[in-house]
């Protein structure tokens, strides 16, 4: 079979596709909104970078919290072999950053889970 | 006397509702089923479709003749597609218009082909297996039957990406059935 007939082939099959009915009601339910609109909220969706990041930030800056306040850590940061490569230096204006970052996360967060239990959200996740 | 579709669409937007009713009656099973083949899940392409309407009948004040009607609600229809599924815009854009294509003209047909059930669902796996751009693209050539530069007016693409994704869906469709006994070369 050549190209010709194949391409033939794909194009009557295309044509000829049947159509999907229309489901049921669908026409009133239309019709229903037109004459009385009524709210309806958008679906919410979230995508991978919507999810993702936040939540990477929100563990990060966690993270970065619950080390400041280990007093491992500020003898390890102190400790006479580290002292002269100042790895790490967490001052109290990083500290208050963090705890900003991370109420306005979990403020996010939580906004996100009351969107998802009122709309049933579909997640795609795509970047 | 049938009342033409620019008589019903000038009631409608004087707020008939019952001339809106008949508009919606005429292209609803087009624009559910453009959704249902772009998006491949009944349920989202019933919101899609009932989505559309819902615009249409908002914004049909502003709705001015020089587009036709149909190619007008197959744009709000493909653009909510491109709502539910943004990759789907992205994949219509990265689409290099400038590839060489040889689509075959229509008028060159000769005879039809009597499609056997085996190849039919194997065509229809085949038309599955393909991308929702893909898809999007063949629906609006076959089932609307709109011409590639209408293609590309509702789409949104420039004439030569909207050529490009045609080309490319058939050759993926070839390609997949490469190994049936009645379709290979």
């Amino acid at each position: 079979m050549d190209e010709l007939q194949q391409e033939q082939i794909i194009d009557t099959f295309l044509d000829e596709l049947p159509q999907a009915p229309l489901p049921p009601l669908f026409m009133s339910r239309v019709m229903q909104h037109v004459i009385a609109p009524v709210y309806v909220p958008e679906k919410f969706r979230l995508t991978a970078f919507e999810f993702v990041i936040p939540a990477f930030a929100t563990l990060f800056l966690v993270a970065l919290y619950w080390l400041s306040h280990l007093d491992i850590n500020w003898a390890l940061v102190n400790s006479p072999q580290l002292t002269s490569l100042k790895v790490i230096t967490i001052d109290q204006s990083w500290l208050t950053i963090g705890i900003v970052f991370a109420l306005g996360e979990l403020v996010l967060l939580l906004a996100i889970s009351w969107l998802w239990l009122e709309d049933r959200p579909t997640i795609s996740l795509e970047f | 006397m049938s009342e033409s579709e620019e008589q019903l669409i000038w009631r409608a937007q004087q707020g008939d509702t019952a001339a809106f009713e008949r508009l919606v009656d005429q292209h609803a099973q087009l624009v559910y089923n453009l959704a249902l083949r772009t998006l491949n899940n009944p349920q989202e392409a019933e919101d899609v479709a009932q989505e559309t309407f819902v615009r249409v009948w908002k914004a049909l004040p502003h709705f001015r003749e020089e587009a036709r009607f149909s190619t007008w609600l197959y744009r709000i229809t493909t653009n909510l597609c491109y709502n539910r599924l943004p990759k789907l815009k992205q994949e219509l854009a990265a689409l290099d218009p400038a590839e060489d294509v040889r689509l075959i003209d229509r008028s060159q047909r000769v005879d039809e082909y009597l499609i056997t059930a085996e190849l039919q669902q194997d065509l229809q796996n085949a038309l599955d297996s393909l991308s929702e751009s893909y898809r999007l693209l063949l629906t609006l050539r076959h089932l609307q039957g709109l011409s590639y530069a209408e293609i590309a007016e509702v789409t949104d693409m420039p004439l030569g990406t909207v050529k490009t994704g045609i080309f490319r869906a058939r050759r993926e469709m070839r390609e997949a059935l490469s190994n049936h006994s009645e379709f290979a070369n």
